[in-house]
């Protein structure tokens, strides 16, 4: 019992460390001093995700992003259009990996892609109301934040746009093998 | 690609067993806060001093100063202030009230006169509701009602001591540990409907703290205003008059005309020049003036958007059910029931088509 007891104790000084851990090398936060980290940690969420449970779907309302702190997640994308509706997988996450980070910034938007879980999964969850709660309460690490975000999200962009550029290419390239 | 669909219908069931769970405890907390005498308006006014309070909370944080030292110098200046605003007013008022005591003998005998004067000018009426005595109907209620509510007058306020000490009490622990007590009961909800759940919370939120605030500085400007305008033509009871303004302001639509009733019945028996009647008129009619076209339109407004029709049904509804606490309660609680509907709307309808 004593031992249980020391146990729990511990595994819990653990987990937090771990939390702790993952917020600071988490490219949005790098840059928050201590003390920013451990503001932001009392404002975000932990949840866990049993084997074969979606974390997100596809087209529900997204109000913000998580980060895995443990176990494997699935990223993937499903075709509606069909009759018939194909998923594809675009990614896998792994610890310290972090995904859905533009629903923080969107207004009311669906997701684009489900999260499913493939083991067991913890993710610390860091959505819009706790962003406005940091902006409120401490405007110099909200605006720190904000700034890591827009980068994260103009590096996407840039990507985005990179890809359409070579698939414009490659289609070109077809339409002038076919001719 | 269909992973785990066997798995996933387990899932759905446990989480529907999850939600029914958190529901049920919210549920049993809210029916909790009615059944015990005492405990719903220490809450309410406990949410009430929170989110008066948060606003100035966080801008204390904001410039380096902690939370918890931030709240407690907020609540030890405002019970100073409050401390020291009761010493002043507070022989004021009970001498208002001896005087109103004294004096209400008169003032019923006075309402008689002036509803006995309305039936004598309206005598065909008696064909129409038959031999109704109305005047000694009111008689009998005022001498009954009045006379009670002086003699229940400190039974009155040390009942309301035990909600003036617990509210506080509980304001400064919501501000303290808000944060972290939704957040705990927030755990609690299951993955499914985490972010839509969260998303609710933070919107009744806002929408709450903007109504309150807005509502009680509606009804502090409304009392100023009143207070201001019988100081100057020295109508009696002037600070009485003006507090019981700023209270029925708080009740939409019909809150003002209840508020403005005892000045005029007042003013009727006591004979008041015409000159400071229409002063008297005059001072309310501004106060709503000012209300109507520039504290509600700035303010109220922007935050309260809900249907005349949708707000005088809700003040029906509360005033059913806790009387004048539920007509006052009674529009935030009709805007988070139209938030969370509209929001379990959109996630139905909108986001799963």
């Amino acid at each position: 019992m004593v031992d249980l007891f020391w146990q729990n104790f511990f595994r819990k000084d653990l987990q937090e460390t771990q939390i702790h851990e993952l917020l600071k090398n988490c490219y949005l936060f790098e840059g928050l001093s201590r003390r920013e980290i451990k503001f932001l940690r009392s404002n975000v969420h932990i949840r866990d995700y049993k084997p074969g449970e979606f974390i997100f779907k596809q087209g529900d309302l997204g109000v913000g992003m998580y980060i895995v702190l443990k176990g494997h997640i699935n990223i993937y994308v499903e075709d509606r259009s069909s009759e018939e509706p194909e998923a594809q997988v675009i990614t896998n996450l792994k610890e310290g990996d972090f995904f859905g980070e533009s629903a923080l910034v969107d207004s009311n938007e669906k997701r684009t892609a489900s999260a499913l879980a493939q083991d067991q999964v913890r993710c610390v969850g860091f959505f819009k109301p706790d962003l406005f709660e940091i902006i409120e309460r401490n405007p110099s690490t909200g605006v720190k934040i904000v700034l890591r975000l827009c980068e994260v999200l103009g590096r996407r962009l840039k990507e985005t746009g990179h890809k359409i550029t070579e698939l414009r290419k490659e289609i070109q390239l077809i339409a002038q093998q076919s001719e | 690609m269909k992973p785990f669909s066997s798995r996933q219908k387990k899932l759905i069931r446990e989480q529907n067993i999850q939600l029914t769970a958190f529901v049920g405890l919210m549920f049993l907390f809210f029916l909790m806060l009615i059944k015990i005498e005492s405990l719903l308006p220490s809450f309410l006014l406990a949410f009430v001093i929170s989110y008066l309070f948060s606003p100035i909370v966080n801008y204390l944080e904001r410039n380096e100063f902690k939370r918890q030292i931030s709240i407690s110098l907020l609540f030890v200046i405002t019970g100073g202030l409050l401390a020291l605003i009761t010493s002043i007013i507070s022989p004021m008022i009970s001498q208002q009230l001896t005087l109103l005591q004294l004096d209400s003998p008169r003032y019923i005998e006075g309402t008689m006169r002036i509803i006995k004067g309305f039936e004598s000018r309206f005598v065909f009426l008696n064909d129409i509701i038959g031999n109704y005595d109305f005047g000694q109907q009111v008689e009998d209620f005022l001498r009954s009602n009045m006379g009670s509510f002086f003699e229940s007058l400190p039974k009155i306020v040390s009942k309301s001591l035990t909600t003036l000490i617990l509210a506080p009490f509980f304001a400064f622990f919501m501000l303290r540990d808000g944060n972290k007590m939704s957040r705990k009961m927030l755990a609690l909800v299951p993955n499914r409907h985490f972010e839509l759940i969260l998303n609710l919370f933070h919107q009744i939120n806002q929408q709450l703290g903007g109504i309150i605030r807005a509502r009680l500085l509606e009804a502090a400007i409304v009392g100023a205003v009143v207070w201001f305008g019988l100081w100057l033509i020295s109508f009696p009871y002037a600070p009485l008059l003006a507090v019981f303004a700023a209270l029925t302001n708080l009740i939409p639509y019909v809150g003002p005309i209840i508020g403005a009733v005892p000045a005029i019945i007042i003013a009727l028996i006591n004979s008041t020049p015409s000159i400071d009647f229409i002063l008297m008129v005059a001072t309310y009619g501004l106060a709503q003036i000012i209300d109507i076209f520039f504290i509600i339109p700035m303010v109220v407004a922007r935050i309260v958007d809900l249907h005349p029709i949708t707000v005088v049904v809700a003040i029906i509804i509360g005033s059913q059910f806790m009387g004048v606490l539920g007509m006052i309660i009674a529009i935030p609680v009709a805007s988070a029931l139209k938030v969370t509907l509209i929001s379990i709307y959109d996630h139905l309808v909108e986001f799963k088509s």
